[in-house]
């Protein structure tokens, strides 16, 4: 005998929710929570002088090290003597990589393409939001599409999507 | 309309700023937890993409120019976080937006914040296979009852497509219940 299956109306069940639930009392503490939040978060224009700070860090630690001197040749100075000179290297490394840029590093020195690769690899990471926060109105009226598209690409695309929820999405 | 203008002439001043938006969050919490709750299905998510949504209206109120109601607004922040949220999940595990989504539905069993019966477990997995905007427009419609005016404001797409995605959701999801 072929199964009939009953026709579920859902409009008729009239569900008023989805069925889930919260924890007791889950709305009574939200705004000291969010408030409590925002009041611990990163001060205004921390980002702004970040660079800065680290730079001076930087050279800070550097001063620190070149005062660093041998006092007597006993073997706990030998001991001493080879992860200080590691370190040193390291330092030297470091400041012969930066501080004798003549170029200093900053947003504009970063390649095209390594910017384009980092959005392509965080996609769905960075939001609109987030992208208004970092450009200005010129920026943004400056955007342009320089991509060109085909004819024959175009058709193509259209062939292989699914034009009823083009229609009904967009 | 005067009482939301006097709340955002608030919230934009630095002085009855945290009053205000304390105000704001007790008018808003429940509705936009619930809007938020229905796109990612788990409570703990759903907390903490309420708190970032929160934030973030804190953040930009202050460039809000009332171009729009305050309510459509915080919706689409809403939205956007919560949509930015399953992004970052599919990101992590590797997998489609629709896949992770697949997988929460089939989760809710387990869930101790789901209490809802057969057919609610069913409409959540008949849901998740649903375009994203048509899955905005079943919970704005079915669950949080909205007008069509308000969702249009929210999602930005007309009254007549929202009423025809609207009808197509229920179809599918009949279908999908009716057979499965």
């Amino acid at each position: 005998m072929k199964k009939t299956n009953k026709h579920i109306d859902i409009e008729a069940l009239d569900y008023k929710n989805a069925g889930f639930s919260i924890p007791k009392d889950y709305f009574e503490n939200i705004e000291d929570t969010v408030l409590a939040k925002i009041n611990s978060d990163i001060p205004a224009g921390y980002f702004d002088s970040i660079e800065d700070k680290v730079f001076a860090k930087l050279e800070s630690r550097e001063k620190l090290n070149k005062t660093v001197k041998v006092i007597s040749f006993k073997s706990k100075v030998i001991k001493r003597f080879v992860p200080l000179l590691a370190a040193a290297s390291l330092v030297l490394f470091i400041g012969l990589s930066f501080f004798n840029k003549s170029e200093k590093l900053t947003f504009e020195s970063l390649e095209t393409s390594s910017i384009s690769s980092w959005f392509e690899s965080e996609t769905g990471v960075v939001d609109t939001y987030a992208l208004g926060e970092l450009l200005n109105n010129d920026d943004i009226s400056s955007l342009t599409n320089t991509n060109t598209i085909e004819d024959s690409q175009l058709l193509d695309y259209l062939d292989n999507i699914n034009l009823e929820d083009y229609i009904l999405n967009n | 309309m005067d009482s939301e203008k006097h709340l955002i002439a608030q919230l934009q001043d630095t002085q009855t700023q945290d009053k205000a938006f304390r105000n704001l969050m007790g008018l808003y919490k429940e509705r936009l937890y619930w809007h938020i709750r229905n796109i990612v299905k788990s409570h703990d998510d759903a907390d903490d993409v309420l708190q970032n949504t929160f934030i973030k209206v804190y953040k930009n109120i202050s460039n809000f120019k009332g171009d729009s109601k305050l309510y459509s607004w915080m919706y689409r922040i809403a939205t956007n976080e919560s949509i930015t949220h399953l992004n970052k999940r599919a990101k992590q595990q590797q997998v489609s937006l629709e896949d992770i989504q697949i997988q929460l539905a089939d989760s809710l069993h387990a869930d101790n914040y789901f209490s809802g019966d057969e057919i609610q477990e069913k409409l959540q997995k008949a849901l998740v296979l649903l375009p994203t905007k048509q899955q905005l427009v079943f919970n704005m419609k079915y669950f949080d009852n909205m007008k069509y005016n308000d969702i249009s404001d929210i999602l930005g797409t007309s009254v007549g497509a929202l009423k025809a995605s609207y009808h197509h959701a229920v179809k599918k999801i009949e279908h999908y219940l009716t057979n499965s």
